[in-house]
């Protein structure tokens, strides 16, 4: 196609959208809701993501010592822990050391707990090389004389991956379905533009003009579309996200985050869908008019 | 030179609209095709537009077999006709002027060249005037001379008209056939398929009739001449 065909067909494409402007706007909102609910997926699943990983990461847990340990066995104890397999690194945690950290978070409060004396008992940090070893490993360090309990952060993790192993399915099958009906929305706002432009396509057939040419106002159509949509969905998302990271943040002290700078990574995403689904909505519509000629298309 | 040989046109298994068609038409000609209804006169143009296929037979269009053009050709095959068509299929809420530059638009044609071509056809047709006017305000024939307008604009070497004059009244008619005449003397091959036998014999041109499937008279062949008027 030469400029002239290109640049007629781009200003064909948007006066198509806009000449079916309440069927535009129609895909456009529904592309919008689409866009939106893939895209909370998706950052739901990436912030879940992270938040496992930063547990994971530590992959540690808290040996608690029974009270009346002296320094001695507190020394053989470690010794002990260490020779633990699966076990990378052990760090002492005093009872001061915990004390003076909850001191910090409760102030005046603390002094109500202090009253009884120290209420925390000595403890080690313990890594773990695997963590899908944590419950040999937590078995073994359980059964080391004077160890009173081992802190459970397992099941945080445990539930935490299941959710997430849940929201991705989910988001995955959630993606497709939107996408199918996205193409849907669109190629049928495309048809009804077809339909209207009917007479204009068989006098375009019948002097000649080619198929692509025929074609491509309609995907232009649905590109439009489609970055419309992007664009419009980018904005909203990103204000959503922002306010729930606002508000999240405020309640819980989670630092892991996602960035709360979205918009051009998604905009970038969206309109790259947008675009596919702009082109295979306007495909799906004019194909079956492709085969048709003269009067069967009127 | 168009030449028919032997075509056979079935629809839908068992509808047969021709039923092996000979006909030769030289350069230049201007034939008239007549028949009865159902006779397969416009099956005969469709063909000739790749509209539709035949089912046995060739074609031969200037040398090049029609059974033969790939799909994807078909579209540069059609810039060599002009079609003009009964229900003229203008675009009624669109002026004069951009009906027929719509025909070059669409085959990638360049905004200046469409001016000074566009302008050239209208006044053959007699329409400059009117240029700026929408179609739909236009008398039946004013809009068959818009389609003749664009029929004729990318300049082919052949016209395909059916029935360009079913709707409008007589004398407008006459004109447009004089205006199929005119074109016709600068080299243009001309073929009109009408059923106003009074039109046609108003022109002393080669006339064809088609029955059931075949050809019956031609006045070419001067046997059957008086059969045929
Ligand atoms: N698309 C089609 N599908 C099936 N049958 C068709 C189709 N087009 C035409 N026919 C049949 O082919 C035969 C010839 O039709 P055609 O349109 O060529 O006749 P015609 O000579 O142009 O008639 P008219 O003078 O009424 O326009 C008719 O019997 C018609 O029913
Ligand atoms: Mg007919």
């Amino acid at each position: 196609m030469g400029f002239q065909s290109i640049k007629y067909c781009l200003k064909e494409g948007l006066k198509n959208v806009w000449a079916n402007n309440i069927m535009s706007l129609a895909s456009i909102i529904v592309m919008v809701c689409c866009m939106i609910l893939t895209g909370s997926a998706i950052l739901l699943s990436t912030n879940l993501t992270r938040a496992l990983k930063s547990v994971e990461h530590q992959n540690s847990v808290k040996v608690f010592l029974t009270k009346k340990t002296n320094s001695v066995e507190i020394a053989q104890i470690e010794e002990q822990i260490k020779q633990v397999p699966n076990v990378i690194k052990c760090e002492y945690y005093s009872s001061d050391q915990a004390s003076a950290q909850y001191k910090e978070v409760l102030g005046d409060l603390y002094e109500i707990l202090q009253e009884s004396g120290n209420p925390f008992p000595e403890a080690f940090h313990v890594s773990m090389e695997d963590f899908s070893l944590y419950d040999q490993t937590v078995k073994k360090l359980e059964s080391i004389k004077n160890v009173e309990s081992v802190s459970d952060r397992s099941e945080t993790a445990r539930r935490l991956s299941e959710l997430n192993r849940l929201i991705s399915t989910a988001g995955l099958w959630t993606v497709c379905a939107l996408a199918i009906v996205s193409i849907f929305i669109i190629s049928n706002t495309i048809k009804l533009t077809i339909h209207n432009r009917r007479l204009e396509i068989s006098i375009m057939k019948s002097v000649g003009a080619t198929n692509m040419f025929i074609c491509t106002p309609f995907i232009v159509e649905g590109v439009v579309i489609g970055l419309l949509s992007a664009i419009v969905s980018s904005v909203i998302l990103d204000i959503i996200y922002k306010s729930f990271i606002d508000v999240l943040g405020g309640i819980i002290s989670f630092q892991g985050f996602y960035t709360r700078n979205i918009f051009w990574e998604v905009l970038k995403y969206f309109s790259i869908a947008g675009v596919f689904i702009g082109i295979l909505g306007g495909l799906v519509s004019i194909r079956r008019y492709l085969k048709k000629e003269g009067v069967s298309i009127v | 030179m168009i030449e028919f040989r032997n075509v056979v046109k079935v629809y839908n298994k068992n509808n047969r609209a021709l039923e092996g068609l000979n006909l030769k038409i030289p350069d230049g000609q201007f034939l008239f095709v007549v028949g009865a209804s159902g006779s397969g006169k416009s099956t005969m143009l469709k063909i000739l537009t790749k509209e539709e296929d035949c089912t046995t037979g060739k074609i031969y269009v200037n040398g090049v077999n029609l059974n033969n053009i790939p799909k994807r050709k078909i579209p540069y095959y059609r810039r060599s006709l002009g079609i003009v068509f009964q229900d003229f299929r203008l675009i009624e809420k669109m002026t004069v002027y951009d009906n027929v530059a719509f025909a070059m638009h669409v085959i990638g044609a360049h905004p200046r060249e469409i001016e000074s071509r566009v302008d050239y056809v209208l006044n053959l047709v007699d329409l400059r005037r009117k240029s700026r006017s929408k179609v739909c305000e236009l008398s039946g024939g004013e809009k068959q001379r818009v389609g003749l307008a664009r029929a004729l604009v990318n300049n082919p070497g052949i016209i395909i008209a059916d029935e360009p004059t079913g709707n409008i009244d007589p004398e407008m008619s006459y004109d447009i056939v004089n205006l199929l005449s005119n074109i016709n003397k600068c080299g243009t091959t001309i073929i009109m398929v009408t059923h106003d036998i009074s039109l046609v014999k108003m022109f002393n041109y080669r006339v064809v009739e088609l029955s059931n499937g075949v050809l019956r008279n031609d006045t070419d062949n001067l046997t059957h001449t008086e059969e045929v008027v």
